[in-house]
């Protein structure tokens, strides 16, 4: 237990740390399989605890068409079930969830102050959990075309593409997955990739290269997404002969790796350089006292939805530990 | 009009947002609901690529579109930059 040297001067620890009725004992930034985690083990221990996500709870989960390697579902379980089972599991224990982008996080004497639309909440300790996001091209009429030919996810948005001719931009398994997915739509999918091997398992490279419908195109790279309303194709440079061709396509799908989703954080705890949270193994304390990070967004070697889950619990572990040395809990 | 589907998540959170909206905007605006997979040729003539897509429309005629879920907040100041609500 830490020394509390000033406290005795002007009364009790016990006076002094009471908590204003509207501070939190803990936030959670981020609804994915690590944040609901954490949101079922805080209420189920009784905390004081509000879980804020700025999309649809089950975060990357719910973009994956069948999780075939989460433990207890031996015939795989489409992602968007998952998702809504972890979500209906944490409120079950009365989690209380909103549905808010968190803007700004900063320290103010000993407490989080954790910005969302037009309000500010506070907060003994935090739980990162907000993931990753797919990594840009960052290439002209991307942006524009975003959602309108322009895609991060053939899951969600395959189904809007029968019969025509798709890009898939990226040369790792989950650009193969997602190849191999959008062949139930499209006429004819091309996988575009900067080298001339693939990276993805051989089980998945074999199947696409046996599937009738999938095409490659090698070291090539994405140069410009074309299109005025919709997007129609793209500018492809050969990295080998230096030649820039266009080519229709009516949709592209961009599968290029995901990056954590952390510049609100910067300032706030270490990043490493690839802007992924330092956290401490056992215990997933990041270099802020009373905040923690779970799942994606930290820097880890594996990165799914089962160690997402695991790191949710270990934060609260933490975050109880955090609370009663500090003499926050009752 | 709001582009949707069962299997979309972020359409469910859209559509509580879109209810408390059009309460809110009642007799100036209709909000209205179409599912994309009962009416896969409306979606296609529309150029639907992502849902939910919002389409705001002034007259009969598309003025803007909205892709991806937008908050509350968001949807106010999206609709409010061309229709007084
Ligand atoms: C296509 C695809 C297929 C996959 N397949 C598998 C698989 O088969 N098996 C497997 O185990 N794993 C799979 N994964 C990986 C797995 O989905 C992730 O490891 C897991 O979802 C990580 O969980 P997380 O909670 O850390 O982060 P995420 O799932 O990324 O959730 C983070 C959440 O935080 C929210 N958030 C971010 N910023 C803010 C903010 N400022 N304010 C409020 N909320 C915010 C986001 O909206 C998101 O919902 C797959 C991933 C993808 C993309």
């Amino acid at each position: 237990m830490g020394r509390r040297s000033c406290q005795g001067l002007t009364g009790s620890p016990r006076v002094l740390k009471k908590m204003p009725t509207d501070d939190l004992h803990l936030i959670i930034i981020g609804g994915g399989p690590a944040g609901l985690t954490a949101g079922l083990y805080a209420a189920r221990a009784r905390l004081n605890v509000l879980l804020v996500e700025r999309g649809s709870f089950g975060g990357q989960v719910l973009t994956t068409h069948k999780v075939e390697n989460y433990p207890g579902f031996p015939e795989g379980i489409p992602g968007p079930e998952l998702a809504d089972l972890f979500q209906q599991h944490a409120k079950a224990f009365g989690l209380e969830t909103r549905s808010e982008t968190v803007r700004k996080v900063w320290t103010e004497d000993g407490m989080y102050l954790v910005e969302l639309g037009d309000h500010t909440l506070r907060s003994s300790s935090l739980i990162l959990a907000s993931g990753s996001r797919p990594r840009q091209l960052g290439v002209r009429g991307e942006g524009r075309l975003r959602g309108r030919g322009v895609s991060y996810c053939a899951t969600c948005d395959g189904a809007f593409f029968r019969g025509e001719d798709l890009a898939v931009v990226g040369g790792g398994d989950s650009a193969v997955e997602e190849a191999l997915f959008l062949t139930r739509f499209a006429r004819a999918v091309t996988i575009i990739h900067r080298r001339d091997v693939l990276r993805a398992t051989p089980i998945l490279q074999e199947r696409a290269r046996q599937h009738p419908a999938v095409s490659f195109l090698w070291n090539t790279v994405i140069e410009e997404i074309l299109g005025e309303q919709q997007a129609v194709g793209v500018k492809a440079r050969n990295l080998k002969d230096g030649t820039v061709n266009e080519v229709n396509f009516g949709g592209i799908f961009i599968t290029i790796g995901h990056e954590p989703e952390t510049d609100l954080f910067k300032g706030l705890v270490e990043l490493d350089g690839d802007g992924h949270i330092v956290a401490d193994e056992a215990t997933l304390a990041t270099s802020a006292p009373g905040v923690f990070a779970a799942g994606d967004v930290r820097r880890k070697v594996l990165r799914q939805v089962a160690t997402a889950v695991g790191d949710g619990a270990l934060a609260v572990h933490s975050v109880l530990k955090y609370l009663e040395d500090k003499a926050l809990l009752p | 009009m709001d582009f949707w589907a069962p299997w979309c998540g972020p359409c469910r959170i859209q559509a509580p947002i879109l209810e408390d909206f059009a309460a809110k905007v009642k007799g100036k605006i209709q909000v209205r609901k179409l599912n994309t997979d009962e009416n896969g040729d409306t979606a296609a003539q529309y150029g639907i690529r992502s849902i939910p897509t919002l389409i705001l429309f002034k007259d009969g005629k598309e003025v803007d579109r909205h892709i991806g879920v937008a908050q509350a907040q968001e949807l106010e100041k999206w609709v409010g930059a061309h229709v007084k609500v």
